[in-house]
């Protein structure tokens, strides 16, 4: 099922790579955002279906700005994608209420995830 | 101004990579910077004014005088006259020299806190830089001039994008280790490992190097195209 989703990395490559993972099976990346602060704006503009979301960001950082939306919508759906070590944040991303935490170096892995929503 | 000038094609590798990022930065760069400029000019522009005014109305009062002396033109009142121009003349040379080498000095200061400061730290950070520390950041460049602000973000964008990439590889490399170390493992132990476990096995390193693959041809490469499974010259592949 096709989902609208904003991506949110303060790498430019690993926005495109994100979008080319997300784009064959028909999801539809509907905003990019480089930082936490910039993803909460987004996400009340847009309200998209999933977030995919990065931990290490100048400013604010993933963990707080996936904080704060879940705040504003506790039905926010938010994946981690991080270059940080899964089991070291699995159960830290997962008690905050987010869909779950998948390495960087295997971001095609999302897509089982987004399946299983 | 000519560090717009200098740096406007850096209007087009922008974050965003939009065209309209070198309207936004001369814009936005400069609009303080112009007016102060246009306000500094008008002084110095009226400065001289006055004193070229003053000069004149000197010159033409010495000249009634020398009219009026013209009676008795002896040598000694024309060569008092003469004496009373070149006075005139020269305190309008010294005032009008003295705004010009103010406005100059005001101009120079201005470029070096703005743009030579700047520049020279961020010569500093990226030489760091290129040789691999990516922990620093170009900061507070922001303040100090738009445009070479934006120079700073774009180095600290490279930088990230290269930590990512980096951070990427290692990961990688760290779970495939894992994987052939297990392998080889069971390879030295009894020799007996399931068929099916290795299959599995290589089929996520075979994911997992491909994704490395992808990730690397979304970058524009100096002199090498990846063409299909090759890394070739961009030479080669424009004579065939």
């Amino acid at each position: 099922m096709s989902k609208r989703i904003l991506v949110v990395d303060d790498s430019s490559m690993m926005r495109k790579m994100i979008v080319k993972i997300l784009n064959p099976p028909g999801h539809i990346v509907i905003g990019q955002a480089k930082s936490g602060e910039e993803a909460v704006e987004m996400y009340q503009e847009l309200k998209p279906d999933l977030v995919t979301m990065d931990i290490t960001m100048r400013g604010m950082d993933g963990l707080t700005a996936a904080k704060e939306i879940l705040n504003l919508d506790a039905n926010a759906q938010i994946i981690f994608l991080s270059n940080l070590n899964e089991d070291k944040y699995q159960n830290e991303v997962e008690e905050m209420g987010a869909v779950g935490f998948v390495n960087k170096y295997k971001a095609a892995e999302i897509l089982d995830l987004i399946d299983g929503i | 101004m000519e560090n717009t000038a200098l740096f406007s094609p850096q209007g087009n590798i922008g974050p965003s990579g939009k065209k309209e990022r070198f309207w936004e930065i001369s814009s936005g760069l400069h609009k303080k910077t112009l007016i102060f400029f246009a306000l500094l000019i008008l002084l110095a522009s009226v400065l001289s004014g006055v004193a070229i005014y003053h000069h004149n109305k000197g010159e033409a009062a010495l000249n009634t005088i020398a009219a009026m002396n013209e009676g008795e033109n002896t040598p000694a009142a024309q060569r008092e006259v003469e004496a009373r121009k070149h006075v005139g003349l020269e305190d309008s040379l010294t005032i009008m020299t003295v705004a010009l080498v103010s406005v100059l000095i005001i101009f120079m200061f201005f470029f070096i806190r703005n743009i030579i400061q700047p520049l020279s730290k961020l010569q500093e950070m990226t030489r760091e830089m290129a040789d691999g520390r990516l922990d620093l950041l170009v900061q507070d460049s922001k303040t100090a001039s738009c445009s070479i602000g934006t120079i700073g973000e774009n180095v600290n964008s490279l930088a990230m994008n290269l930590q990512e990439v980096l951070l990427l590889v290692w990961n990688l490399s760290e779970h495939n280790l894992g994987t052939v170390d297990q392998t080889l493992k069971a390879l030295e132990g009894d020799g007996k490992i399931p068929r099916e476990q290795i299959r599995s096995d290589l089929q996520s390193l075979k994911a997992e190097l491909q994704q490395m693959q992808n990730l690397t041809q979304q970058f524009e490469l100096f002199d090498v195209t990846l063409d299909g499974k090759k890394a070739l010259a961009k030479e080669e592949t424009t004579k065939s």
